[in-house]
C-alpha cells in the first residue's frame, strides 16, 4: 500500500464520519438531497465539517460592523445614508462595472469623510461644553486674579487678551460648530436624495449610461463637504 | 440636486429567481450576483445553499468531462498530446472515467485545500468571516465557473468537432485540444471574480475608520489567494488524473 493509498483511506474513514454525520443533522429537505449530501459528504468533507459545526450555534453569532463609538444622532445619520447607498448601489448589476468600481473608492473616500466630520462636530460640542467656554466674554474674565495697576489697561489693548475678542472667539467657534454640523447634513440629504434618484432611474427603465452621472455626482457630493471643511477656519 | 427627468416605465417587471432551487441558483447566479451575495452572507441559507452549489459544480463538471471525453475519443491519433496518445488509443472506457474523475473531483478538492488560507486571509485583513462563510464564498465561485463552463462548452465542441470533421490539420487540432484541457480554467476566472466581489462586500464588517486602507489590503490578499488557487488547481487535477489512470488500467 503507498503513502497516497494510506491517506486516501484516511481522507475516506472520515469522510465516512462526518456523512454520518449529515445523515443525522437536518439540513436536508428531501430524502434525495439527504442521500446527495451524504454521499457528497463522503468526497467533499472538508466542506460539510464548517457546515455541521455552525449549524449548533446560534443565529446571533453573525458578523456586524463593530461599533467604534457611542450610537448619537450623527452616527445615526450617517448610517441610515450609508445603509440607503449601498443598498441602491447593490441594485446597480445591470449597469456598466466599470462605473461603479471606478468610483467605489470615491464612495469609500466620502464615507471616511463623514466620519471625520461627525467626530470634528463631537470634539467642538466637547470643548463649547467645557466650563471655560461655556459662559459669555464678560463672565470668563469674573474669577481671574486682579491686574497690577495699569496692567490691565496695557493687557487689555492687546487683541488677544480683549474680553469682547474672547467672546467673540467662543461665538465663532459655536458657528465653525453649527457650519461642519450644517454641511455634513446637507452631504447626507444630498446623498439620500441621490439614492432616490437611482431607484428611480431604475425603476424607469433610464438607460445605463444614467449610471455614470449618477454616481459620478457623490464624487461631488465629497468634493463639497471636504472642501467646506478646509475653508471654514479662518481666524 | 436636479430631479431625473421622467423616463418610460420599464416594460416588464423581470420575474425573481427561485432562491430555493438549484436552477434557480444557478439563474440568480447570471442574474442577480448581488443578491446571492447577500444570501451568501445569511448564515441561516448557508446549509441550503451548499449543498446546491456543490450539485451545480459536480454536474457541469461530469457535462464537461463527457464532451472532452467524446472529443478526444473522435479526434485522430496524431492529433492528441503526447501524454494522452497512449491510455486513449486502446479504446477503452477507463481514460474518460479517470479524465472524470480527475476534473470533477480535482476542481473541488483544490478548493478544499485552498479553504483554510483564504479563511487565513480574510482574518489577516480584519474582516469578521466565519469558516462557513469562507466556504459559501469558494463554492459560490465554483457554481460561477461551472455556468460560465456549461455556457462555453458548446462553442468548444462546435469548434473541435467541426476541426474534426473537416480534417484541419493535427497540428491545430492538437492545439484545440489543448484548449479544451483549459477550458475550465478559462471558465474559472469568472469564478475567481465571483469570490473576488463576494469577499470585498465583506469590507463592511470593517472598523469605519479602517475601511479604506483595509479594503485595499483586502483586495490584494483575494488577489493573492487567487494566484495561488490557479497554481494548486492544475496540479490537484493531474495528480488526481495520474492516479486514477494508473487505477483504472
Amino acid at each position: 500500500m503507498t503513502l497516497l493509498d494510506t491517506t486516501l483511506l484516511i481522507y475516506l474513514l472520515l469522510g465516512a464520519g462526518v456523512a454520518g454525520a449529515v445523515y443525522l443533522s437536518d439540513m436536508a429537505r428531501s430524502p434525495a438531497e439527504r442521500w446527495f449530501q451524504v454521499t457528497t459528504a463522503l468526497i467533499f468533507w472538508p466542506l460539510y465539517v464548517p457546515l455541521l459545526l455552525q449549524s449548533r450555534r446560534s443565529p446571533a453569532t453573525t458578523p456586524h460592523p463593530p461599533p467604534t463609538h457611542e450610537e448619537d444622532e450623527l452616527t445615526t445619520a450617517i448610517a441610515r445614508a450609508d445603509g440607503e447607498l449601498k443598498a441602491a448601489l447593490n441594485t446597480l448589476d445591470g449597469w456598466p462595472d466599470d462605473v461603479l468600481q471606478r468610483e467605489r473608492g470615491r464612495i469609500c473616500e466620502l464615507h471616511a469623510a463623514w466620519i471625520a466630520q461627525a467626530e470634528r462636530i463631537r470634539d467642538l460640542d466637547r470643548l463649547l461644553a467645557s466650563p471655560e467656554y461655556s459662559e459669555s466674554s464678560t463672565d470668563l474674565l469674573v474669577g481671574l486674579p486682579a491686574w497690577p495697576d495699569g496692567a490691565a489697561d496695557h493687557v487689555s489693548e492687546h487683541p488677544l487678551h480683549a474680553p469682547d475678542t474672547l467672546g467673540q472667539n467662543v461665538q465663532r467657534l459655536r458657528e465653525v460648530r453649527q457650519r461642519a454640523y450644517a454641511d455634513l447634513m446637507d452631504s447626507l440629504a444630498g446623498v439620500r436624495r441621490l439614492v432616490a434618484m437611482i431607484h428611480l432611474a431604475r425603476f424607469s427603465g433610464a438607460p445605463a449610461a444614467r449610471a455614470q452621472e449618477l454616481v459620478g455626482q457623490l464624487a461631488a457630493a465629497f468634493e463639497g463637504l471636504s472642501g467646506d471643511t478646509k475653508g471654514e477656519v479662518n481666524p | 440636486m436636479e430631479a431625473i427627468p421622467v423616463a418610460e416605465l420599464a416594460d416588464d417587471v423581470q420575474p425573481m429567481a427561485d432562491a430555493h432551487s438549484t436552477l434557480g441558483l444557478a439563474e440568480m447566479l447570471l442574474k442577480e450576483p448581488a443578491r446571492v451575495n447577500a444570501l451568501t452572507r445569511d448564515d441561516t441559507r448557508q446549509g441550503e445553499l451548499l449543498p446546491r452549489f456543490l450539485a451545480l459544480a459536480l454536474i457541469s463538471f461530469s457535462i464537461y468531462a463527457v464532451a472532452l471525453a467524446l472529443v478526444l475519443r473522435a479526434a485522430p491519433a496524431e492529433a492528441l498530446p503526447p501524454f494522452l496518445a497512449e491510455p486513449w488509443s486502446a479504446g477503452t472506457l477507463q481514460p474518460a472515467l479517470a479524465l472524470w474523475a480527475g476534473y470533477t473531483l480535482g476542481m473541488i478538492a483544490a478548493s478544499g485545500i485552498c479553504l483554510p488560507s483564504f479563511y487565513f486571509f480574510g482574518l489577516l485583513s480584519g474582516v469578521r468571516v466565519s469558516v462557513l462563510q469562507t466556504v459559501a464564498h469558494v463554492l459560490k465561485g465554483k457554481g460561477a465557473t461551472s455556468i460560465m463552463l456549461v455556457g462555453l462548452l458548446p462553442i468548444y465542441v462546435a469548434i473541435a468537432l467541426g476541426m474534426i470533421v473537416f480534417k484541419a490539420p493535427a497540428d491545430t487540432l492538437q492545439w484545440s485540444v489543448y484548449l479544451g484541457l483549459a477550458l475550465p480554467f478559462v471558465a474559472g476566472l469568472w469564478g475567481v471574480r465571483s469570490i473576488y466581489q463576494g469577499f470585498m462586500a465583506l469590507a463592511d464588517t470593517l472598523p469605519e475608520e479602517q475601511r479604506c486602507r483595509r479594503a485595499c489590503f483586502l483586495r490584494r490578499l483575494t488577489v493573492a489567494w487567487s494566484i495561488c488557487y490557479t497554481a494548486v488547481t492544475p496540479v490537484m487535477i493531474y495528480t488526481l488524473w495520474d492516479f486514477f489512470t494508473r487505477k483504472l488500467a
